[in-house]
């Protein structure tokens, strides 16, 4: 099957999967049938479809995030979690809990606020640091990146640490990871941003094959190589940043489905982009869905299921769909 | 079957098209890794770049390609200084070649990675039209890259590898192409290839070689000119066969060692073999 047709086969199962998944819970129900009560349609429209949309949205921002940042760096395993980004977003979100604000500004939340000022901290503590010392290593970049993620994982331990028991555990459970946040407002507090940020990584994405050549090759055949990094840089911390407020940190997605989606469709980024956009959405919302049924009424934090289902599925396009195991390598 | 491109068509022969001016440049304060460098390089000449391991001959190169931010001095092209052009302007007049052999190769198929060589002739939304496919396909032909062209670029030999980054170059349709050692850790076998890939090309576009080497021999047969660096300073440049008038002495300047001449190759020009014995520096 071509790649053409194979996206069109991935599109068109995304588009049940996610018109199916709200029917799904601890009743089925079925959109617009006329014996529906009024109750099991606010369920429908007000609780599982805008939990549906935030995990698709989410799913998918983030998967974008890890394949632009593996490219970047031309690492398997570079993604705004392991350089320290959606750290530095957990620990403003968490500050902006223990301080108290709540609000918001232009009708973005204050926890939005809070972790996209501390997704780009991050990222500007990284890119200072490097361009300060002139560094062009990117093993050096990373390195740099995991400590500061260490660094605000810390913070984030002190913040938790002197916030009240209250403050604390909605901290603890935010951390889990989870897409249970209720209604609209968590939805648009992110997709806006979400949809400049997707908008930005599409339109750059024949340069980011270039830098997956090598940089003086990239920027011999004319990629302007500083705006596209300084692009994607900004897209992706404006993404990591919303998408961590609203979901907290949810980290296996954005490292695996680049991979998965190079190996199955291609490592062109044309068709790559829109495979990893689509199938780390879908993800996300087949891993929220099993969240809140399995154990129904009770709720597993979806990053639970995501490595559990994930990493499997993971272990076996690494070592077997691609027989020679060599899928990682950028 | 290849045409010659409009850039060859210029008025009178040897305009030029390169020229460095008082280049210097160093990576660490008061350490030149190019001293004062001029040169004056014209349309449809092939350069090869000599000099000892660290004596700045791919610094040059990356100055000139622009991968290397340029401080003191100038280099032109076609009269206009480099950092004026856009990204894209200069990947039309001027395309790089670094060492393949010391890279891993992205996991694109070749065809798709010589595709990627019409970049700048692409605008948005970046879609390869039928042209680019058409430029695409006879730089493979050129290079003789069309066998495994949907092969991944991770399966391939270390020579195969090298002609198919050269393809990726001649896709870009430069007046100038700068070569990162290309036949290093090559095969002779290999090395007879590029060098009669990098010779079609100079015959079929008139494109102006820049490599760098350290063959002199390949160097001293096939290159119109010659470039000599020790520690960043020009030692000569100019015309291959003012080279060989002196080229013994110059020789052991530039490498520190004796050769010895070897007259009478078939293309009439003498051959220089490394002595044994002290190094002269």
């Amino acid at each position: 099957m071509s790649v053409g047709k194979r996206l069109l086969l991935l599109s068109f199962s995304s588009m049940i999967i996610v018109i199916f998944a709200p029917c799904i819970g601890m009743e089925f129900i079925v959109p617009f049938d006329l014996k529906n009560t009024t109750l099991q349609m606010e369920i429908f429209t007000r609780l599982r479809l805008p939990r549906v949309l935030v995990a698709f949205f989410a799913g998918a921002g983030l998967s974008l995030c890890g394949m632009v940042f593996q490219a970047l760096f031309r690492n398997p395993l570079a993604d705004p979690f392991t350089l320290g980004i959606a750290s530095g977003a957990s620990c403003g979100a968490a500050l902006t809990v223990v301080l108290g604000f709540t609000g918001a500004l232009l009708g973005v939340p204050a926890v939005t606020i809070g972790a996209f000022l501390g997704s780009a901290c991050a990222t500007l503590l990284l890119f200072g640091f490097a361009s300060y010392r002139r560094s062009t290593d990117k093993l050096t970049f990373l390195l740099a990146g995991v400590a500061l993620s260490f660094l605000f994982s810390s913070l984030l331990m002190f913040f938790q640490y002197i916030s009240d028991p209250h403050d604390s555990y909605y901290i603890i459970r935010w951390l889990m990871g989870g897409v249970e946040a209720i209604g609209y407002k968590a939805l648009f507090s992110f997709l806006p941003f979400e949809i400049i940020g997707i908008i930005i990584i599409f339109s750059q994405l024949p340069q980011l094959d270039h830098l997956l050549t090598g940089d003086d090759i990239a920027q011999s055949r004319g990629v302007d190589i500083k705006r596209t990094r300084i692009l994607l840089l900004l897209a992706t911390t404006m993404m990591v940043g919303t998408i961590v407020a609203v979901c907290g940190p949810i980290g296996f997605i954005g490292l695996i489905v680049p991979h998965i989606s190079r190996s199955l469709f291609s490592w062109k980024h044309l068709w790559a982009g829109p495979a990893t956009a689509l199938s780390g959405g879908v993800l996300l919302v087949i891993a929220d869905t099993i969240a809140r049924t399995v154990i129904a009424p009770t709720e597993i934090p979806v990053g639970v299921i995501t490595a559990l289902l994930g990493a499997p599925f993971f272990l076996w396009i690494l070592f077997h769909h691609n027989g020679n195991g060599k899928v990682h390598e950028l | 079957m290849h045409k010659r491109l409009e850039r060859t068509d210029y008025p009178g022969e040897c305009m030029p098209s390169l020229q460095i001016a008082n280049l210097t440049f160093n990576y660490e304060p008061g350490k030149p890794v190019i001293d004062n460098l001029s040169v004056v390089i014209n349309n449809g000449e092939t350069w090869s770049i000599i000099g000892k391991n660290g004596s700045g001959k791919s610094t040059l190169i990356r100055c000139i390609a622009r991968l290397e931010p340029v401080k003191r001095g100038a280099v032109f092209l076609d009269t206009k200084e480099i950092l004026d052009y856009s990204s894209i302007e200069m990947a039309r007049k001027c395309a790089y070649v670094p060492q393949a052999t010391l890279r891993i190769p992205p996991s694109f198929t070749v065809l798709e990675y010589v595709l990627m060589g019409r970049y700048p002739y692409c605008g948005f939304p970046m879609r390869y039209g039928s042209d680019d496919r058409k430029i695409a396909a006879e730089a493979m032909e050129l290079t003789d890259t069309v066998p495994f062209a949907h092969r991944s670029m991770r399966t391939l030999s270390g020579g195969e590898l090298q002609r198919v980054f050269i393809a990726g170059a001649v896709a870009q349709r430069t007046a100038i192409m700068l070569l990162d050692e290309p036949v290093s850790f090559l095969d002779s076998m290999h090395q007879e290839m590029i060098h009669a890939t990098l010779d079609r090309i100079h015959r079929e576009y008139g494109t102006t070689l820049i490599t760098v080497t350290h063959d002199i021999n390949a160097a001293l047969q096939r290159s119109t000119h010659v470039l000599a660096l020790v520690a960043g300073k020009q030692v000569y440049a100019g015309a291959t066969q003012g080279f060989l008038n002196d080229a013994a002495s110059l020789l052991s300047t530039i490498y520190g060692i004796t050769f010895e001449k070897i007259a009478g190759s078939s293309s009439g020009r003498a051959f220089f073999m490394p002595q044994k014995g002290e190094v002269v520096v």
